[in-house]
């Protein structure tokens, strides 16, 4: 049985900025205001034939560069392709966010004198390193809905099905079809999919 | 006085840019999306896979070998050569100021603090991460600050004494003579070439630290200044800084070793110099000849 | 396209192959996450499933949009723990926008009201409901044994479920007043009498699944994509399915036009010249499908003669659009058939909207798009109940199901009612009184300062208590206005869950009480959504806080006054009942009165089922299968019996009467200037047994125009007409003949009690084009007793050079995040964080003209002689001749901040300026919807 690799891809041909995948990671997970593990961002607004929107969250690198960088190796990616981090051990440095193409990583500043906090970021809702659905997990990293067997909650709420998750293959064969139907689509990758995949 | 006005300068330059909190977050906002460009493309600046590609496979073995490669060079040359040691008790020379001396004391707590954490950091994973670390990485902040209140003041108040003259070509030849165990004088002036090579690297190399410290620290500030000056993305800006912030790290902590070395085990007595400000005067004719046949000419001695 | 990849691009392949995935992803998940770590215990079987134990899921709709998205409560003792994924539902397929995916915040915010309060002598006092209920009572019976039951204003609800804004219109009928009105006056009034008096019904004609059926896709002055986002879905799959061509004519490039493949930048209030300007090329071109118009159609010929004068050329100089724009656009539209054309504010809300709301129909009749599949007229309403508020007849117009407000429509009703007609009439000041439309809500606070002949035209009285339920009325145009009405008045009762910001901009010191409203998911009842569905909202949690149920609020209030016996028979009623179920009862009265509309089959057993078992539906046809065969989703009505499938597709004839087929509705008349006005010979409903058109079912005809012939038994219980047979013994007979009820009869493009018998083009009342205010001018006399006020036109638009002083086109319009008033978003955190205030779009040329930067304040004035000041924001969606304001703000007027004014955790995170405070004067001539779509301002820097 082969493992499926969880990736996310979002379809700007189909986005419009309805942030319901933005607000769906903030209410799912209570995150506080200023964190923004998924953001949605409309390049080029107004000009016509180059207007696109896209929500950008961690995209589970297979070779995640914030996992290479990390001094205190908090970064642990699962089987099946999700990225994740023990927040206990995490130290605030910020490194992961430089090396990240995607901004994923994120800092409360909730410390004295705006100190960083642990880092905090998409986690495709899979939790944590804590015990599984324990309270401590669900404060910490916010709900594990692949250990529920559901889907993360941004891309299961999209409006228009831009934000699709699931296993790599699945994802590229819908896209493809897409493209197909449209009868137009992406020249070349797009910013970093090449580094994220 | 110029140290005041030097001072009142810094807090109004950092003053205005504080002011300026942009309406878009810089990192967060709309560049999370043009910054994916301009990661790994062909004519992008690379800064985001260069950095990646040294913190993960370079940074901290280099850091590892100045560790342990720097105190066991100079462990060597202590069991090998041995420290140079001159008579207590004869006449002394004032050498630093009482003003000199907070100045340098200060700096010298906070590097006390600051390196060995930055070390801890560097191997967190070692030391297990978590509470112990952070603590270790609020300090280095912290004690920053106290540096950052001293560094200008050192910068001023010994930049005379540290400029680099002829002789210091000379003093590097010989090694400052500290490769024989003869006891000769050498060419040096109030500050021999060693001593000026890690005031630069303090100094300069100390603000560079802190000013690429203070980026990291503070992310999402608006360095719009900046960025328009350079033409590299707010997260390009921030790499930058970690790459230079590690890369002139080595060199601060080789130095600081060195310097450690020097002034504690390598010439006996040393220290006092900064205690009480004060210099054996056998010990300035032999290792600070010029600087004592200058003083002699002035009938200072 | 291959056979292959037709198949794998259906929807259903998409759905399922997600949730497979989901559930690879949870064994893998599982097993993953336990293997790296040895800390870890292995969970149970029950707590691996759900990290709530013990928890239920709890079905019900979204209150935001009228797309009526599933919502899925998770919810664990009594307390609402998380959303789920309403994946099945067949609208909207598990999305939500960003507004739905926060509906736990709105039940949970901070900022509700709650508990009961009223303002003494400038300060917010807590009182309990009995003293609030009764001083209330006291003063609403007061005033109307003084002064009549004229001098209330009852403004209703969009926002509540269907049997509660029922009860809400006839709270106002026993209390004697027709002074109650609804949301819908400003958003789709004109939209309803437009499209009604074109062809039979005023309501979207087909659905958003059914657009992935069109090849093209017109949409004027609306943005789905904003306003729709889960519809718009749809709109996207057509576009991926059949190579769907999406055309945008809108003043802004939002971001639906961001998604088109045409986009046409319009000038405000000139969609009457552009569809002229469509139709002379489809008439020159030969592009109009003439034998649908033969069959279907009468009056095009005038139509014909109007749109000769449009020429590309001419439409540019109005509309701003370039000639070789409009023709292509054309061109598209008219080759990719069927099409369909999309509406909303943007056509709707000028002072000749119901001009616009006939020219679009009128333009689909000319195509022959009416009637078909991928066709229609899909006309995207606002609120999540806005639709099923209208059908209740919340407005100053209307009762229930649009039976207008004759003695045949109120005998009727008091029958239905089990009340007396006399008695009801005694309630009222007057029979004439009783007759007679109330003040709007567009305009309800002239009757409050008593201006011109509105005290004659009240029954002499001013309004002297507003009793406002649900509704946002800081964002009615003209604030200022608003608020001299607000500040007018003896007693002012505001229910809501949330502070209705009237509380914040009135300088009242006095009686004014808010009263805490339970959301739609702390109570039950059915909703309709844009497309004409029904769907069921369970209760997901007990009223929060103190907060009451809007229909018990009113129960009490009618105990009160003393009519609550007379009040609640009709639940009664059915089944001879002693006690009445809420809501089931009041569902099934409505069922059971309301014929006009063929809301005879939405009964809650039947509503109640669809909501159990949405998974059951196509996406795309919305028809049933399994256990739901043979009903489509919601029962769109009409649907005539308690049998009937439901009519998804209006005037269809394609299809049979049974499975929701039909010609268009025989409402005006049987002929017109010696013209025939029935459908032509070859219009035959599929299965019907008369061929060709016919005229509505009545008492009279049944017998000859069904060629049947009636039991005496029959005759004695039938009632006059289809629409008022309380047996429904017709309606059964025409499903037996296999006829629609309502006839079978042409849409007209005449409409011969109309000022403007055609569409023609009138520049707004504030035009930036001085020149063609000349040519094209607004309606010549003032309209009296319109809505119980004047309302002015021409006198207004020529009586000065507006665009010499306020040179810019003032849009006002929606963001995603925030939805009407938008006091309720405001109150949440997310939501908030993505718009933190207000601010105007605004182009950068426009702006450095007045030395305005990106971020600065300016100030925008109104020719009305208010202000505002607001922030710029930089866009090139706007062209430098108009700016853009959102209207979801309030807490500030004119500058002033009024956030002390709020009671003590009740202020939203965000308060801002209303964009309505500088909106214009300016109403439609027949609805009296304002015009806040065209008008003009002026903007400087602050």
């Amino acid at each position: 049985m082969s493992m499926s690799r969880m990736k996310f891809y979002c379809d700007e041909a189909r986005c419009i900025q309805c942030d319901g995948c933005s607000i769906a990671c903030a209410e799912a997970h209570q995150l506080p205001v200023g964190i923004n593990r998924r953001k949605v961002i409309t390049l080029n607004e107004g000009v016509q034939g180059k207007e696109f929107s896209i929500s950008i969250a961690c995209m589970h690198c297979t070779d995640a560069p914030c996992e290479q960088v990390c001094p205190v190796d908090c970064f642990y990616i699962r089987e099946d392709g999700i990225v994740l981090h023990d927040k206990e051990t995490c130290i605030g440095c910020g490194y992961c966010l430089y090396a990240c193409p995607f901004g994923a990583p994120q800092f409360p500043r909730d410390g004295a004198f705006g100190i960083k906090g642990a880092m905090d970021k998409c986690t495709m809702c899979a939790g944590g390193p804590e015990e599984t659905n324990s309270s401590k997990e669900r404060q910490l990293y916010g709900q594990n809905r692949i250990a529920e067997g559901k889907v993360p909650m941004c891309a299961a709420m999209c409006s228009t099905k831009a934000l699709i998750v699931g296993d790599g293959e699945s994802i590229s064969k819908i896209y493809r079809q897409r493209v197909t139907a449209r009868g137009h689509g992406i020249q070349g990758m797009p910013y970093g999919w090449g580094t994220a995949y | 006085m110029k140290e005041f006005k030097v001072a009142k300068l810094l807090a109004y330059f950092l003053l205005t840019v504080s002011a300026a909190f942009a309406a878009d977050n810089p990192i967060w906002g709309e560049g999370r999306i043009t910054n994916i460009l301009g990661y790994g493309k062909a004519d992008s600046s690379g800064l985001g896979p260069l950095f990646t590609l040294l913190q993960s496979e370079y940074f901290s073995t280099i850091f590892l070998g100045i560790l342990i490669g720097v105190p066991a060079i100079y462990l060597l040359h202590y069991l090998v050569i041995g420290p140079k040691s001159f008579p207590h008790g004869g006449k002394k020379i004032k050498i630093f100021s009482l003003f000199n001396r907070v100045v340098h004391q200060l700096a010298a707590v906070s590097f006390i603090v600051i390196v060995p954490t930055g070390f801890i950091m560097v191997f967190g994973s070692f030391f297990g991460g978590g509470e112990f670390v952070r603590l270790c990485k609020n300090l280095h902040g912290i004690f920053t600050i106290v540096f950052a209140i001293v560094v200008i003041p050192m910068f001023i108040m010994w930049i005379k004494d540290a400029l680099f003259k002829f002789e210091d070509i000379k003093w590097m030849a010989i090694m400052g003579g500290y490769l024989s165990k003869k006891q000769k004088p050498i060419p040096a002036g109030k500050f021999n070439a060693g001593q000026k090579a890690w005031y630069w690297v303090a100094t300069l190399g100390g603000m560079t630290m802190i000013i690429t410290g203070a980026m990291m620290y503070l992310l999402d500030f608006n360095m719009s200044m900046l960025t328009s000056m350079t033409g590299l993305s707010q997260i390009d800006l921030l790499r930058l800084a970690a790459i230079t912030h590690n890369i002139v790290g080595f060199l601060v902590v080789a130095l600081f070793f060195t310097h450690i070395y020097m002034s504690v085990f390598g010439v006996k007595g040393a220290i006092n110099s900064m205690i009480d400000g004060h210099k054996e005067e056998e010990e300035v004719r032999i290792l600070h000849s010029t600087y004592y046949n200058k003083l002699k000419k002035e009938g200072k001695v | 396209m291959q056979e292959n990849t037709t198949r794998v691009l259906a929807h259903k392949v998409g759905r399922r192959s997600f949730l497979k995935m989901a559930a690879v992803a949870g064994a893998f998940g599982a097993t993953s996450a336990f293997a790296s770590s040895g800390a870890t215990r292995q969970a149970t079987e029950e707590e691996v499933k759900n990290p709530f134990p013990g928890s239920k899921k709890v079905k019900t709709i979204c209150t935001s949009c009228s797309v009526g998205c599933g919502i899925i409560a998770e919810v664990q003792n009594g307390v609402w723990v998380r959303q789920e994924v309403a994946q099945d539902h067949p609208v909207s397929l598990g999305g939500h926008c960003s507004k739905g995916a926060g509906m736990i915040d709105l039940v949970r915010s901070e900022t509700r009201v709650k508990y009961p309060m009223v303002k003494q002598n400038g300060k917010w006092q807590r009182i309990s409901w009995d003293q609030a209920l009764d001083q209330i009572a006291k003063k609403l019976g007061d005033l109307r044994e003084k002064d009549g039951p004229d001098s209330v204003q009852f403004l209703g609800s969009a926002k509540i479920g269907n049997e509660q804004a029922y009860y809400f219109r006839k709270f106002a009928a026993f209390f004697g007043t027709n002074n109650t009105d609804h949301q819908a006056r400003i958003c789709h009034s004109s939209t309803v009498a437009g499209v009604a008096n074109t062809w039979g019904y005023g309501a979207m004609t087909n659905h958003l699944g059914d657009i992935q059926n069109s090849k093209a896709i017109i949409i004027f002055g609306s943005s789905p994509a904003v306003n729709h986002p889960v519809g718009f879905q749809h709109f996207l799959k057509a576009k991926e399915r059949n190579n769907a061509q999406i055309i945008v004519v809108d003043p802004r490039f939002t971001r639906t036009a961001a998604k088109a493949d045409h986009y046409a930048p319009i000038r405000p209030g000139t969609d009457v010249a552009f569809m002229y300007g469509m139709m002379h090329i489809i008439f020159e071109k030969g592009w109009e499908d003439k034998n649908y118009i033969n069959d279907r159609v009468y009056g095009m010929d005038e139509i014909r003669k109007e749109a000769k004068k449009w020429t590309p050329e001419v439409v540019e100089d109005v509309t701003g659009v370039p000639a070789e724009t409009l023709i292509q656009i054309t061109t598209v539209y008219a080759k990719n058939r069927p099409g369909t054309l999309i509406w909303a504010m943007g056509l709707t809300q000028h002072s000749v909207g119901t001009s616009n709301t006939r020219i679009a129909p009128i333009l689909q009749l000319v195509l022959g798009n009416m009637g078909k599949e991928g066709g229609g007229t899909n006309i995207l309403r606002g609120h999540d109940n806005v639709q099923g508020a209208t059908d209740m007849g919340c407005l100053a117009d209307n009762l229930p199901g649009y039976y207008g407000l004759g003695e045949p429509a109120w005998k009727y009703f008091a029958s239905s009612w089990g009340v007396d007609f006399e008695w009801l009439v005694g309630r009222f000041k007057s029979k004439e009184m009783m007759s007679r439309p109330g003040f709007s809500l567009a305009r309800w606070y002239e009757g409050a300062t008593g201006e011109g002949e509105t005290i004659s035209n009240n029954a002499g009285t001013k309004l002297k208590a507003l009793f406002v339920l649900g509704n946002g009325i800081t964002s009615i145009s003209q604030q200022a206005r608003v608020k001299a009405g607000l500040d007018a008045l003896e007693m002012l009762v505001l229910v809501d869950p949330f502070v209705n910001e009237a509380a914040v901009l009135t300088d009242k010191q006095d009686g004014v009480y808010l009263l805490p409203a339970a959301t739609q998911f702390e109570t039950s009842g059915s909703v309709v959504a844009t497309n004409r569905s029904a769907q069921w909202r369970y209760k997901v949690v007990e009223p929060l806080y103190e907060s009451k149920e809007d229909h018990e609020l009113m129960f009490e209030l009618a105990k009160r006054l003393g009519f609550y016996k007379e009040y609640t028979k009709a639940m009664l009623m059915k089944e001879n009942k002693k006690d009445f179920i809420w809501p089931d009862d009041a569902t099934d009265e409505i069922a059971r009165i309301v014929k006009s509309i063929g809301l005879t089959g939405c009964t809650a057993k039947r509503l109640k089922a669809h909501t159990d078992n949405w998974h059951l539906f196509d996406e795309v046809s919305l028809r049933g299968y399994g256990p739901m065969k043979g009903e489509y989703y919601g029962l769109p009505w009409p649907c005539w019996t308690e049998t009937h499938s439901g009519s998804p597709v209006l005037y269809n004839v394609d299809k049979p009467v049974s499975e929701g087929g039909m010609g268009f509705r025989n409402r005006f008349g049987l002929e017109h200037n010696g013209v025939s006005q029935m459908a032509g010979d070859s219009v035959t409903v599929k299965g019907s047994k008369i061929k060709g058109g016919h005229p509505q079912i009545t008492k009279d005809n049944i017998e000859q125009v069904l060629g049947i012939k009636l039991t005496e038994a029959e005759k004695a219980k039938m009632g006059p007409s289809w629409a008022m047979d309380k047996s429904n013994i017709i309606v059964e007979k025409c499903m037996e003949a296999g006829i629609a009820p309502y006839g079978n009869a042409k849409a007209r493009t005449i409409v011969w009690n109309f000022p403007d018998p055609i569409p023609i083009h009138r520049e707004p009342i504030h035009s930036p084009r001085t020149d063609l205010v000349a040519k094209y001018p607004s309606y010549k006399e003032d309209k009296k007793m319109h809505y119980r006020v004047t309302t002015k036109f021409a006198s207004l638009q020529q009586s000065k050079d507006f665009a010499k002083e306020f040179p810019i086109n003032l849009v006002t319009g929606r963001l995603v995040n925030m939805n009407g008033s938008g006091v309720e978003n405001r109150g949440s955190k997310y939501l908030v964080e993505l718009t933190p205030e207000m601010f105007a779009d605004i182009n950068p040329d426009l702006a450095a003209n007045y030395g305005i930067r990106n971020g600065d304040m300016m100030w925008v004035h109104s020719p009305e002689g208010t202000k505002v000041k607001v922030k710029a924001r930089f866009t090139q969606s706007v062209l430098p001749d108009r700016i853009f304001l959102p209207f979801h703000w309030a807490g500030h007027f004119q500058g002033k901040d009024l956030s002390e004014r709020y009671p003590e955790g009740t202020k939203p995170y965000s308060v801002g300026e209303s964009a309505n405070t500088v909106t214009n004067y300016g109403y439609d001539i027949i609805t009296q919807i304002p015009e806040t779509k065209g008008g003009l301002c002026r903007i400087e820097k602050a």
